[in-house]
């Protein structure tokens, strides 16, 4: 579904990803991991254009959209859950998931998925129409990935989704984008917490600082002694 | 300068394409405002319509104005005035009165209701439509991107074996704020700045820069994310020159290998002219420029401490952290510190968070300030809020002794 070659971006003045390539192939789910700072959110952010590369390419279901615009990448079915999760604060939680189906036109499916979403995050019911800006973190997070699920998207990017998130929730998360993926979408996720991302993924990609050092089968760097040390061990 | 808020990145994740429907806003406010003032124009019975449309056209359309900085967008609204006067004075337009009296069919009360109510109708309908969740989306992300903080730490401590010198801390500088650090020595607050600038990795809590975490990332890169900092001492290379020491700060940010600088190629030598004269323009801005040939250690206390401010600001951050900048500082410099601080965050529009003890300078420049004791986050408040607290006074105010 995505196929990134050789992409060299710069931010600011920094050398963030080092002609990095990779690869994810439709329905899986693959991981980016790798410490802070090491370029895994410019990875995501490059794909939706939101930075631009100085040279490398980067496929969407084979159209080149290196040099396309975020809204229209966003409506082709590729969608990213940012980092900090960015919800609306002044908006309600159902306000916030309509905007999700901003792309789409009609009424009945787009109300049929969100009782859908509803399902997924019993929470989000429960809080419909409070204020985003005045639930927890965990609360937020489920509605950033609910209100992206409202675009009905053919792949998810997902920036760090286990991020200030009690351990409990971080499991309710994974185990809703297993059963996401299960219905079809593709994930590319990036995670800090690499025990939890590769435990899910299908295929993981390993970085340091701007660059791909490792990659594999999610089980296979599970098992990985390098990996271990530097990312499962503390 | 780095700019640190983002384009309505949150609007256009969603699909939506903010560009055009800022363009369509704009012309829908400004079709509005002409319509009203032509209505105005046209027949006093008009009025109502009339001042309906034109107040619901600047509406909508200022606050794009504002988005789009277009000042010449304000020029166009006034084209009302100008198509009425054109209208009623162009006989080959218009067949001169004779054919706006064929107008005047409709001017009267109830013509000019109906036309009211419709365009409040169409407004409302318009709120619903796609358009109408769009612009939502837009407003809603430009008041998160003037709400982001350029640094949030959440929660932060810093355990040192047994002992624990900094304990949860939350603290927030906002975009273009100034905001102080202060408390008794041994409080915590220089660890707080390594902490942030990655000297220190935190036991616990985050800490966001540009709503991004900057935890577990190294001093240097730090840096060349936009945060610069100084030092209690100073540390200047006293030998070399003013210039130089701006030079060499910059020289920092200069990529290229070392083929090209040895030989001296001509790329090399246009970057380095251009780091000169960039250190030269950021002389003159500080004040400093006269001084540039001199040795920075024969300058007056007071403008050493500038030059080292230069030279942080030569790293073009978006946040900068004074280490108790008015240290050693007679009355009359610490006047000058204070507005150099002012003048610095205006012209190179930077965050400051600073640490100091000198109550003057934090109380006459800080919006806001976080008061340490034992690494615990005693009071937090504007200079008012914070001198008159009793906690604070007891633990740090006490008795000025100068």
């Amino acid at each position: 579904m995505i196929k990134i070659n050789d992409l060299n971006v710069y931010y600011g003045g920094i050398h963030a990803l080092r002609g990095i390539s990779l690869e994810v192939p439709k329905g899986k789910i693959v991981s980016l991991i790798g410490a802070n700072g090491a370029g895994k959110s410019t990875t995501l952010r490059a794909i939706m254009t939101l930075e631009k590369p100085k040279n490398g390419t980067i496929f969407y279901k084979d159209r080149d959209i290196t040099l396309e615009k975020t809204q229209n990448i966003v409506q082709s079915g590729l969608v990213l859950v940012p980092e900090g999760r960015r919800v609306f604060s002044n908006l309600t939680v159902e306000e916030n998931l309509i905007l999700g189906a901003y792309t789409r036109k009609n009424a009945q499916v787009i109300q049929k998925d969100m009782e859908w979403v509803y399902g997924l995050f019993p929470r989000l019911l429960e809080r419909k129409k409070q204020k985003a800006g005045t639930m927890s973190g965990g609360e937020q997070q489920m509605l950033a990935v609910g209100r992206a699920l409202m675009s009905k998207p053919e792949v998810l990017l997902m920036d760090e989704p286990s991020l200030g998130l009690a351990p409990l929730i971080v499991k309710d998360i994974f185990d809703i984008i297993k059963k996401i993926n299960a219905l079809g979408v593709t994930i590319l996720l990036i995670e800090q917490n690499a025990k939890v991302a590769l435990e899910i993924s299908d295929y993981g990609y390993v970085m340091e600082v701007g660059r791909i050092v490792l990659e594999g089968k999610g089980r296979d760097l599970l098992e990985d002694e390098n990996v271990k040390k530097a990312y499962l061990g503390a | 300068m780095r700019a640190v808020s983002r384009d309505y990145e949150a609007a256009r994740l969603m699909g939506i394409n903010v560009d055009t429907i800022v363009s369509i806003t704009f012309f829908l406010g400004s079709i509005l405002a002409v319509l009203g003032g032509f209505l105005l124009g046209l027949s006093e019975i008009m009025l109502i319509a009339g001042i309906v449309a034109a107040i619901l056209g600047a509406l909508i359309a200022a606050p794009i104005l504002r988005l789009r900085d277009d000042y010449l967008a304000i020029a166009t609204l006034g084209f009302s005035e100008i198509i009425r006067v054109v209208f009623t004075n162009t006989m080959s337009l218009t067949n001169g009165a004779l054919g706006l009296k064929g107008l005047t069919r409709y001017t009267n009360v109830y013509y000019s209701w109906g036309l009211a109510i419709l365009v409040i109708v169409f407004m409302f309908s318009l709120r619903k439509s796609s358009y109408g969740k769009a612009l939502m989306a837009i407003r809603e992300d430009e008041v998160a991107a003037e709400s982001m903080s350029v640094l949030k730490a959440e929660g932060i401590t810093m355990r040192f074996g047994g002992l624990t010198a900094v304990s949860e801390l939350t603290l927030e500088v906002p975009e273009h704020g100034i905001v102080g650090l202060i408390g008794p020595n041994g409080a915590g607050k220089t660890t707080v700045f390594n902490m942030i600038t990655g000297v220190y990795a935190p036991t616990a809590g985050d800490i966001k820069f540009d709503n991004r975490s900057i935890l577990n990332i190294k001093p240097h890169r730090i840096t060349e994310r936009g945060i610069a900092r100084t030092f209690q001492n100073i540390r200047l290379f006293k030998e070399l020159s003013v210039l130089d020491n701006v030079v060499i700060a910059n020289h920092l940010r200069l990529e290229s290998n070392i083929f090209s600088a040895v030989l001296r190629l001509p790329g090399y030598v246009r970057k380095e002219k251009a780091i000169y004269e960039k250190s030269l323009k950021l002389l003159d801005e500080v004040g400093l420029l006269a001084y540039q040939s001199d040795k920075a250690g024969s300058l007056p206390y007071g403008k050493q401490r500038k030059l080292e401010i230069a030279r942080a600001l030569a790293t073009d951050p978006a946040l900068l952290l004074l280490d108790e900048p008015a240290a050693g500082m007679n009355p009359q410099e610490s006047m000058e510190l204070m507005h150099f601080v002012r003048l610095v965050r205006e012209k190179f529009n930077v965050s400051i968070l600073m640490i100091e003890h000198h109550m003057q300078v934090i109380m006459g420049v800080c919006e806001k300030i976080y008061v340490l004791d034992y690494g615990v986050n005693i009071a937090e408040g504007t200079p008012l809020e914070v001198q008159s607290n009793p906690k604070v006074i007891e633990a740090y105010l006490g008795v000025e002794d100068d």
